[in-house]
């Protein structure tokens, strides 16, 4: 009806009336990734590859460790859809497996991070001054280190289990995100309506858990989905390297460490794992590209998602 | 500030950052369960002992510090504790140059496509060149190295059989590595090159050159391209640490005898003063990198202030 979507124009163009006007923040940003067919694409498929690896190995008739001697190296069939590697074991199962670690790794490691990055952030940006300045600047001097180095060093000095894993990578990525979130704190702390709270004499947590924390969400959460691929890239690079996740579990990086190594015979060693790393990859650019367009147009494209 | 106090006052600053570095390296691979000599077999205990008296490894932990401190400091990382006779130093010497010219190559590699893709895409923004580079530049960033490696041996090593799949000899050996590595910043920076144009186009002083007359190639050189490309150079400096950092991966890939192999392979034998070794010296040497891109920026950019 034209009646209500001059109604909506009018309140998209006055940020102002969002409170009162019928559409929020957040359902307009909802209406935006809506719109956007990739990062829709991107969603679905992260949705599709979190429901196969918690379903998945639960659904395969073997188990991610089974030795067959009688069928190494087979070629994928329709008794094993992707084949089986040098032990003869299923490597469908293995790769629904690995996404199980390669997803967990993602996402928990994002999350340590995230909460290191929110607190140092919102820290320095509160509080200002001359501690502001010096927790900033020793975010500038660790940019300049060579992070994997230091995880490779933790890797081999903590043992090389996977709780270590979350907490080394989790504890190298938090660096931008802590950027972000002191600037925002910081032009935060200086807006009207933060002005006009403490007029009325609402304390300081108030301001925080009700104004700050509401308005800090839409980076954070932009900025969350395009690390998890940056994490999962790490994770993959330490199994890789034999660093990481250690046989016989198995996650993508070590799959497709397996994988390179018999490149050259069975080329499904390789082929399933890759491709699932690198497909979801993708989708979770999509989907952090699409969430950063719908949530906040002004944030710097390219900047994120790399350090 | 003048430039050159600048410069002086940065450099400086080096040196605490340098040894607090040393200081976290040194207590980290102290902080390890299990010694560099531990094998399958004990060693006799004697032996042993002559050893660790070797080594100074019976001394008081902060006397050691204080020797590995003041060692570094003077440019010695003291000898390999798995290659017996060797110095980290040598070693350092030897293969850090296999690795330097990798990653140089992979950088020209990456600046030459992702800045001409990116001014491309930037000049023809919405047209058909626009789209493809920037597909490109999305599947780019989303097929990590360790995947892209792999699947270039396997179609033009063992398949077309053009390129030879391993080892540093030739200068052919170097094109695969070269690809692999610097793929994921020929994404990178044709993304931040044709987002930092797109900016410029519509800025006052280039509407200026254009109203003049001034011939289109012109404009594109002197004026679009010395604003719009600022953003490529501060992305440089966390390029060289995630090259350094690749270069390890590509290393292993394709069995070049680089310092990266040397520091995984440490890492894996607890040879404690090669991998803090090398990590001392990729971090001066990624802090000396970031300071040359500071400065750079500064010339490039008057606005620029010294702080």
């Amino acid at each position: 009806m034209s009646n209500s979507s001059v109604a909506g124009s009018v309140n998209a163009t006055t940020p102002a009336n969002n409170q009162v006007g019928r559409r929020s923040l957040w359902a307009d940003a909802f209406r935006r990734l809506a719109a956007n067919r990739m990062a829709l694409f991107g969603a679905g498929f992260v949705l599709f590859v979190l429901i196969l690896a918690i379903v998945g190995p639960m659904l395969s008739p073997y188990k991610y460790d089974q030795i067959h001697w009688d069928a190494m190296n087979a070629a994928p069939s329709s008794k094993h859809l992707c084949g089986t590697d040098e032990l003869g074991r299923d490597l469908c199962t293995r790769v629904f497996y690995g996404a199980r670690v390669s997803m967990a790794v993602g996402v928990l490691a994002t999350l340590v991070s995230v909460i290191i990055g929110i607190l140092w952030g919102a820290t320095a940006g509160f509080v200002g001054g001359r501690v502001d300045s010096y927790m900033m600047r020793m975010v500038d001097v660790l940019y300049a280190m060579p992070f994997m180095f230091f995880v490779i060093l933790l890797m081999t000095v903590f043992g090389r289990n996977i709780y270590n894993l979350f907490i080394a990578l989790g504890a190298v990525q938090w660096l931008t995100m802590s950027r972000i979130v002191r600037g925002q704190v910081l032009s935060l702390k200086q807006k009207e309506f933060v002005e006009s709270a403490r007029a009325i004499g609402l304390s300081w947590w108030l301001i925080i858990a009700r104004h700050l924390v509401r308005n800090l969400l839409g980076p954070v959460i932009v900025y969350a989905t395009l690390m998890v691929p940056a994490v999962m890239i790490e994770e993959a690079f330490l199994s890789f390297l034999g660093l990481g996740v250690q046989p016989p579990m198995s996650s993508w990086g070590s799959l497709i460490n397996e994988g390179a190594r018999t490149i050259d015979l069975y080329p499904w060693h390789i082929l399933f794992p890759g491709a699932s790393l690198s497909l979801t990859l993708l989708s979770l650019n999509f989907l952090g590209d699409g969430l950063r367009d719908a949530l906040d147009p002004k944030m710097d494209a390219g900047r994120a998602g790399h350090g | 500030m003048s430039r050159l106090q600048y410069t002086l006052w940065r450099l400086i600053g080096i040196v605490p950052v340098m040894v607090l570095i040393t200081t976290f390296a040194f207590f980290l691979m102290r902080a390890a369960p299990g010694g560099p000599f531990d094998k399958e077999k004990a060693l006799p205990p004697e032996i042993e002992k002559n050893i660790r008296a070797k080594y100074h490894l019976d001394d008081p932990l902060i006397v050691q510090y204080g020797r590995y401190l003041f060692s570094v400091m003077r440019g010695d990382l003291g000898p390999s504790f798995k290659y017996p006779n060797r110095t980290v130093n040598e070693i350092i010497v030897e293969s850090f140059p296999v690795s330097l010219k990798l990653g140089l190559l992979a950088m020209c590699f990456a600046l030459f496509f992702g800045l001409s893709a990116g001014v491309i895409s930037a000049l023809k923004q919405n047209r058909w060149q626009d789209y493809t580079f920037m597909g490109f530049a999305l599947f780019g960033v989303s097929v990590p190295n360790i995947v892209l490696g792999p699947l270039l041996v396997l179609i033009f090593g063992l398949w077309l059989g053009w390129l030879p799949v391993a080892g540093w000899e030739s200068p052919v050996d170097a094109v695969l590595p070269t690809i692999t590595l610097g793929a994921i910043y020929v994404a990178y920076i044709s993304r931040i090159s044709r987002a930092g144009i797109l900016e410029v186009l519509g800025q006052d002083y280039v509407t200026v050159a254009r109203a003049k007359g001034l011939p289109q190639r012109i404009v594109v050189f002197r004026h679009i391209l010395r604003g719009g490309l600022l953003p490529v150079v501060s992305f440089l400096g966390p390029a060289f640490a995630s090259i350094l950092t690749g270069s390890i991966v590509v290393e292993k890939i394709f069995h070049i005898p680089g310092l990266g192999q040397h520091f995984v392979q440490a890492a894996l034998n607890r040879d404690y003063t090669l991998a803090m070794g090398t990590v001392i010296f990729y971090a001066l040497i990624l802090i000396l990198l970031n300071l040359v891109v500071d400065l750079l920026y500064t010339f490039l950019d008057p606005r620029v202030r010294y702080e």
